[in-house]
């Protein structure tokens, strides 16, 4: 039977903050993953914003966690040479109840720990982001909130636990948990110190001495296998527009939040670290975590929201919509509400609950969860070989003269442009298919590479895509497909 | 051009010449893009006597979309002849080689920059046959990079993501340069000639498709006639697509009426099963090169074809293009204090033609639910389109003369056209040839022609004209390649 020290359930942001953490050590680290790819869950369809920590209520675990993982993301983007921007963040005010929210909301973030807001009044604000409305009448400034790609820091946090030595298992969803003698669920099959066996759908066990459940949506489904059933949690939809490149001349720079509307957050505008303008999200209930589709009255409303924050957002330049899913707890009070990190049973760490400012949290919560483990008997003794930092693919496009003549003699399909609207090319696809944890879809290289994120929304790139694919991976064109759910871009050679 | 040919295919190496041309001297002209625009204004300028000229195209081969574009249609009003798009393409660009054009083909320009204090406008390109990256120096450049397409995206329609729903000149691309067919339902979002010529090029290669939504009714007539029409495609004005469904693969599409406010009235809307949508809703002149560029034509920028703005004809491009051709070099000389060859007779008489707004076109704002008089004849006899009517006791009416007249009476007794298609190419890196029926075939052999075009395989080298099968499906026409595909690199050995 496998066995492994820690197994992590999901391999979101939350699961590869974990496994990243882990790999300091001496242990042996399995995440299993039910998609074929990295953060395919709410990690990846998101804005990309690590708020400051004034939203959540003072002194919460979201609180805190969302302070503390601002801090800690600092390290983090600087060893996994992920793409960042120190955006800073307005929460404007149109209203007198407004500035009493942005008070509020002042106070929530001291108590949390963020030590550097301000309150200044709508000229001062105008100054910092010359287009926001004239109609904004008071601002919280919070310098770190800051802005980054959501997919490129889980997939960087992944590689470099995976070059540290942990393993990661796709398509492997957990159907259930047995436990030994000690977790109340008496499996005799365990081998000694391994408290859970863990059965997978495609019909293998995993043994494990300890559990973390980070599996985001389907996290209270496993914490209901060891633990009575408490939190009720249901998917919320957000849906966003992505606008174009924006000029730089003019371009929108800040996070800008909105007091009148604080749900979550609310819907604010955040520049991308790639130069696009992001608008979203809205909050409905659906009825599954898989219903990501946009509705029409959402994306209005993103619209309007957008228009009253810039006035003069040219909305003919939106370029795509698209819609992802929280877990949201429903049987607990608003005011109440928090994120839950827990010891569900013994050696059984479960985080339920997990939606935004989760992106931030996620360094805090890893430790969190870490330390959970601790308390239940898991050894954190550090492992020398552990390395930090995790080299980036640089586009070719983005590199150094000398460099590209060099990429250039080594394999001159570098020099073959198969995404002009973001610069990609066909060397850079050949690359990322040889990083440790590839794509092996056309969404997973769109994650990787943004192929088909361009103002042509892959009108140019994804028949080339599909061909270039197909061949690296020696297989038919037909056999290509869109994402995580299928789709096949090519059903048959027409001829 | 030989010499030049040879040098090009095995890589000019300009990444390592300082960006300078031949004689370690600036080009004279640098020509972004290698369609009809980009080859009609090389044309001119080289006949106006500038040598230093370069052709810079990010396919493999030349032609621009024309190559995908298996339809006939093109030159009508220059040429007189109704070329399909790989003949119109190729009569260009043999002309361009014939006078000597250098072209360097799998090359993206990234930017365009100037004019620097020596009046030198710089182009930044990339590309395996360029040797690299490139900056190149020229004296002026013509951008004429075409158009991209109009996305589900920017139209905003609400839904879900699925693979299956793709711009129309994607699908002609995939289904007719890459041999890919994206599925066989299909829903054409958008009556424009795009829209309706890729429905009918679906239906030709077996694909069901279930509906044409015309915003308005766009598009020329004769197209209406022969792309749909003629297939008895359901086609319906004033609905749009108000929602996408399926995760992973397209399932279907809500369609409903649009109302005055832009938006949808839900209550008529209805679903229709599809695993296609073809957005085929504009074009946006794609000129994101030129950003960071405050050059204009008195600096030596020129921007002409489809890049400066969409055109309905490539007839317009192709008389655009050699303006702007003729002024760069105009531009060239001048700045030298010498004078600018004249150009060729044949040039000349294309620059001093009319071309005319074919009559044909349907107006913009058809009320919804309108729908084409079921009788209607559009007159293909000549460009000007006329409109016209066969009565129960054979009278025609609309015509302007006496070529209408037996057209609408031949129209209206056993109406016949042009078969436009592909068939597979071996021994080529092209996966499709164009082909074409030397004749027009009665309308109702079509499908049975376009079904024996999938049993048919043809090996590379294959010149234009060249008879792929005689006497297709029985109707006394032969099938004929509309394109030179050479056993070597690219479409047609087009790399030069």
């Amino acid at each position: 039977m496998e066995t492994t020290d820690v197994v992590i359930i999901g391999a979101g942001v939350l699961g590869c903050a974990v496994a990243r953490e882990l790999s300091r050590y001496r242990l042996s680290v399995t995440v299993l993953e039910r998609a074929h790819d990295v953060g395919e869950g709410s990690s990846k369809a998101n804005s990309g914003v690590l708020h400051a920590g004034f939203h959540p209520r003072g002194g919460s675990l979201k609180g805190r966690s969302c302070v503390e993982g601002n801090a800690l993301m600092r390290t983090l983007v600087r060893e996994l040479q992920v793409p960042f921007v120190e955006s800073g963040g307005l929460m404007v005010a149109f209203h007198d109840d407004g500035v009493e929210k942005l008070r509020k909301k002042a106070s929530q973030g001291r108590q949390n720990g963020v030590t550097d807001l301000s309150l200044v009044d709508g000229d001062a604000a105008r100054v910092l982001e010359p287009r926001l409305s004239s109609k904004v009448i008071a601002a919280l400034v919070a310098p770190t909130t800051a802005v980054v790609t959501p997919f490129h820091l889980v997939l960087a946090m992944a590689q470099n636990a995976a070059v540290n030595g942990v393993r990661f298992r796709f398509s492997a969803q957990v159907e259930r948990v047995e436990g030994n003698a000690d977790t109340g669920l008496g499996s005799a099959l365990l081998p000694a110190g391994h408290r859970y066996l863990l059965h997978l759908t495609d019909g293998s066990r995993l043994a494990a001495r300890f559990v973390a459940n980070m599996a985001g949506d389907d996290a209270q489904r496993l914490d209901s296998l060891v633990h009575p059933a408490d939190y009720e949690i249901q998917p919320r939809l957000g849906e966003f527009l992505v606008f174009d490149k924006q000029d730089p001349a003019d371009a929108v720079t800040h996070v800008i939040y909105q007091a009148e509307e604080t749900d979550e957050g609310g819907t604010l505008l955040a520049p991308t670290v790639e130069g696009n303008l992001l608008a979203g999200p809205t909050a409905r209930n659906v009825s599954g975590f898989d219903v990501t589709a946009s509705s029409a009255d959402g994306l209005e409303h993103v619209r309007r929201v957008a228009l009253k924050l810039i006035p003069d957002l040219d909305v003919s330049t939106v370029i795509a919509n698209f819609a992802g899913v929280r877990a949201n707890i429903t049987n607990v009070a608003k005011e109440q509400k928090d994120f839950v990190v827990r010891a569900s049973a013994e050696g059984f760490v479960s985080a339920l609950g997990i939606k935004n400012p989760g992106l931030t949290a996620s360094p805090a919560l890893a430790l969190l969860a870490i330390d959970e483990l601790r308390k239940q008997g898991l050894r954190l003794e550090l492992d020398p070989a552990f390395d930090p930092v995790r080299p980036a693919h640089v586009p070719f496009l983005k590199r150094p003269a000398a460099d590209q003549e060099r990429l250039l003699q080594e394999d001159p399909t570098h020099g073959h442009v198969i995404c002009r609207c973001e610069g990609v090319t066909e060397g850079d696809v050949r690359a990322v298919l040889r990083e440790s944890l590839p794509p092996h879809t056309i969404d997973g290289v769109k994650k990787r590479l943004r192929t088909g994120m361009g103002r042509c929304q892959g009108a140019f790139c994804t028949p080339r895509l599909v061909a270039t694919m197909a061949a690296l991976l020696d297989v038919p064109e037909t056999a290509i497909v869109s994402g995580e759910r299928g789709g096949h871009y090519v059903t048959r050679m027409a001829k | 051009m030989a010499e030049a040919a040879r040098q090009t295919s095995g890589g000019l190496r300009l990444a390592a010449s300082g960006g300078l041309g031949p004689a370690g001297e600036p080009f004279d002209l640098i020509v972004v893009g290698g369609g009809p625009a980009g080859l009609a204004a090389a044309v001119a300028a080289l006949e106006s006597g500038l040598t230093r000229v370069l052709l810079l195209e990010r396919e493999d081969f030349l032609g621009g979309v024309l190559p995908q574009c298996v339809h006939d249609g093109f030159g009508l009003h220059l040429h007189g002849v109704s070329y399909t798009g790989p003949e119109y393409a190729q009569l260009w660009r043999e002309r361009a080689e014939a006078l000597g054009a250098v072209a360097v083909t799998g090359t993206t320009v990234l930017a365009i920059a100037g004019p620097r204090e020596d009046r030198l406008l710089v182009v930044e390109a990339v590309g395996t046959r360029l040797g690299g990256r490139a900056t190149l120096l020229s004296r002026s450049v013509v951008v004429a990079t075409g158009c991209r397409e109009r996305t589900r995206g920017q139209l905003g329609v609400p839904g879900t993501r699925p693979a299956g729903v793709l711009t129309a000149g994607t699908a002609q691309y995939m289904v007719n340069v890459k041999n890919q067919l994206p599925g066989d339902k299909v829903v054409v979002l958008g009556s424009g000639d795009i829209g309706l010529i890729m429905a009918r090029r679906f239906k030709l290669e077996g694909a069901d498709v279930r509906l044409v939504l015309g915003e308005e009714a766009t598009g020329l007539l004769r197209n209406h006639i022969r792309c749909v029409r003629d297939f008895d495609i359901p086609i319906r004005y004033g609905w749009g697509v108000a929602y996408i469904h399926g995760y992973g693969r397209l399932k279907g599409v809500t369609v409903a009426p649009m109302d005055s406010s832009g938006g949808f009235d839900m209550t008529r809307r209805v679903y229709v099963r599809c695993n296609v949508l073809l957005i085929a809703t504009g074009l946006i002149p794609e000129r994101e090169i030129l950003a960071g560029c405050s050059a204009g034509p008195s600096e030596g920028l020129f921007v002409c074809g489809n890049a400066s703005s969409p055109h309905d004809l490539v007839d317009q491009v192709t008389q655009e293009s050699l303006a702007a051709g003729r002024r760069a070099a105009e531009m060239v000389c001048a700045a030298a204090g010498t004078q600018p060859q004249s150009l060729s007779e044949q040039t000349l008489s294309l620059l001093e033609m009319t071309v005319t707004e074919p009559k044909g076109r349907a107006d913009a704002g058809m009320p919804a639910g309108f729908e084409w008089a079921a009788d209607a004849i559009v007159c293909t006899a000549c460009p000007t389109g006329c409109i016209m009517r066969v009565d129960e006791r054979g009278r025609v009416s609309g015509n302007a003369c006496k070529l209408g007249r037996q057209f609408a009476r031949a129209e209206s007794s056993n109406p016949v056209r042009l078969f436009t298609g592909t068939v597979r190419v071996e021994g080529a890196d092209a996966r499709l040839l164009p082909v074409k029926t030397t004749a027009e075939v009665p309308r109702a052999k079509l499908m049975d022609v376009a079904r024996a075009c999938r049993r048919i395989h043809v090996q590379a080298p294959v010149a234009l004209g060249q008879v792929v099968r005689t006497d297709i499906a029985g109707t006394g026409a032969d099938l004929v390649a509309t394109q030179t595909i050479g056993s070597a690199l690219g479409l047609s050995g087009s790399g030069f």
